[in-house]
């Protein structure tokens, strides 16, 4: 998965912001930020390559400024989100990229329903939560 | 998406058909749109009544691009919007839309409790908190599906308003002229007529609609083939809204307007029915007053909800269980809640509702325009994507749109809020 070669012509536009589906075809959040890496060039005097890592998805997942990134992580919190932070999921997990990204990892195990799972945690004890 | 193999069963003609005539009630004749109808005829006779028509014209055309986008890319407008324009692009609809939807809820609570205190004789800031409970009990306990199509029917209740303009017998020829030529007579204050204007268009093409119609469109695994039925469903809705809400205006003109009385409650608002039919009409219209609120707070939730999941790539469904939707849940109780501690601030309810209703209509293009941008877009759309025709009105109803937006501030500034 490292090499590019096959997904040559993919542009950020048709990864990033996309709704993200795992294995099972469940909503698991949206394409929020790519971590990259940089890795020397493959033999001597090659330029450096830029390497996809990961997706990363959920609360928080961009630097932002103190003050908003506070406010952000309180307004998780205030939902019951305890520790605001997004998932990060390799990108050998990505299966495929259509309307959605496809993941082949289960959205719980890979943290990616971390939102649903804190807010269930409450929601889910109501009478009634399980109504169909 | 649990919510979509749950649906797949439920492709049934009558259903599809239920979904666009209820979202043509609630969006067209709430709390909202019955108060400022009937405010309007009083205050402007027959004056305003064209602005039904661009309503109606607008509401289709973008009703049916917005069921198109859902339907050619499998996915709801505000899904697509988020992943189209981005995070932080994306968050300007979606912030405009939440905000309105709160106002609005707040208003069709309030015209519940309003109704309930007609009916009962107990204040209505006794029942706010009694519909606000009941509301999110029902739609915690009941499928929505059930909830939408009961308030739909006991809305039909709203139906008196048609028999009742015509009992109040208007001068027909007066009236079709006012519907398609503008008149503004010298005897109008020009600001309070365009902050009319403005209330009246919001009240009738409301955002919540949009998400509401494409994420139920998808829920009910809408396809190519539905097309045609897409088409019919937005203009069959709006038609009937249309008519509805024409009626309300030009009954509040007959019962009200000759006695230059302002419509400052609801009872004033209620008037033209019981001027029509006495008791009986009275109390008809109270109680589709109630129904249409009821039927509007529930999109209102469901939008609410829908609009905020798809940002965020939660789940979201009205046919899933709360367990299977938590957050998307968690939207619309933490919004009935909102809406009611506006309600029980104090403001006053039909000011409140004729300025909310301005305040919708101000937060219309920041979902049109970038609706209108999608349905053209090739790459996305297809073959599907917008026609010359289409493009051509659904420019026109958007300059209106933005012009309205422009002056709604100012308006509100040099009316106060009143016509």
């Amino acid at each position: 998965m490292d090499d590019d070669g096959g997904r040559r012509g993919l542009s950020m536009g048709q990864i990033i912001d996309h709704a993200i589906l795992d294995r099972d075809g469940h909503r698991a959040g949206r394409v929020d930020d790519l971590q990259f890496e940089l890795e020397p060039g493959r033999s001597e005097g090659d330029p450096p390559r830029l390497v996809l890592r990961a997706i990363v998805s959920g609360p928080v997942p961009r630097p932002m400024p103190s003050l908003l990134g506070g406010i952000a992580r309180a307004c998780y919190r205030l939902i019951g989100v305890q520790d605001p932070r997004p998932a990060v999921v390799d990108w050998s997990h990505v299966k495929a990229i259509d309307a959605f990204v496809h993941l082949d990892v289960e959205r719980v195990a890979a943290g990616l329903r971390r939102v649903d799972e804190a807010v269930l945690r409450y929601v889910g004890k109501l009478p009634g939560a399980g109504r169909e | 998406m649990n919510a979509r193999t749950k649906a797949s069963g439920r492709k049934h003609p009558v259903a599809a058909l239920a979904l666009g005539v209820l979202a043509g009630i609630g969006g067209f004749l709430d709390t909202g749109g019955v108060i400022t109808a009937v405010s309007a005829g009083a205050r402007f006779q027959f004056a305003l009544l064209w602005t039904v028509v661009l309503g109606l014209v607008g509401f289709s055309v973008y009703a049916e691009m917005s069921g198109r986008v859902a339907i050619s890319s499998a996915q709801p407008t505000y899904e697509v919007i988020r992943t189209r324009l981005g995070p932080r692009l994306g968050a300007v609809p979606l912030i405009a839309n939440v905000v309105v939807h709160v106002l609005v809820l707040a208003v069709d609570l309030v015209g519940m409790a309003l109704a309930l205190q007609l009916l009962t004789g107990i204040g209505y800031r006794v029942w706010v908190p009694v519909v606000a409970v009941a509301l999110a009990l029902a739609l915690w306990f009941f499928n929505f599906s059930r909830v939408d199509t009961g308030a739909a029917l006991a809305g039909l209740t709203m139906l008196v308003m048609i028999p009742a303009s015509v009992a109040l017998s208007p001068n027909w020829g007066r009236v079709a002229a006012a519907v398609v030529h503008p008149n503004i007579s010298s005897s109008y204050s020009i600001p309070g007529y365009l902050f009319a204007t403005a209330s009246l268009l919001g009240s009738f093409m409301t955002p919540y609609q949009f998400d509401f119609y494409s994420s139920g469109a998808i829920e009910e695994g809408w396809t190519g083939k539905d097309l045609g039925r897409n088409r019919i469903v937005a203009v069959v809705g709006t038609l009937f809204g249309a008519v509805m809400t024409m009626a309300v205006m030009t009954a509040g003109a007959k019962a009200l307007y000759p006695y230059s009385q302002p419509v400052d409650s609801i009872l004033a608002a209620a008037r033209p029915a019981q001027v029509a039919f006495g008791e009986i009409g009275f109390v008809v219209f109270v109680v589709g007053v109630f129904s249409v609120s009821v039927a509007a707070s529930v999109e209102l939730c469901l939008s609410g909800g829908y609009g905020v999941a798809q940002y965020y790539g939660w789940d979201w469904g009205k046919s899933a269980p709360a367990r299977g939707a938590p957050a998307f849940n968690l939207v619309f109780l933490a919004m009935i809640a909102l809406a009611m501690i506006i309600d029980l601030t104090g403001v006053d309810p039909i000011q409140f509702t004729v300025i909310t209703m301005a305040f919708g209509s101000a937060a219309l293009p920041f979902t049109f325009g970038p609706l209108l941008l999608l349905a053209n877009d090739s790459q996305f759309m297809g073959r599907l994507r917008n026609t010359l025709a289409v493009n051509v009105v659904a420019s026109i109803v958007l300059g209106v749109l933005v012009l309205t937006t422009l002056a709604t501030i100012p308006l509100l500034v040099i009316t106060g809020g009143n016509f």
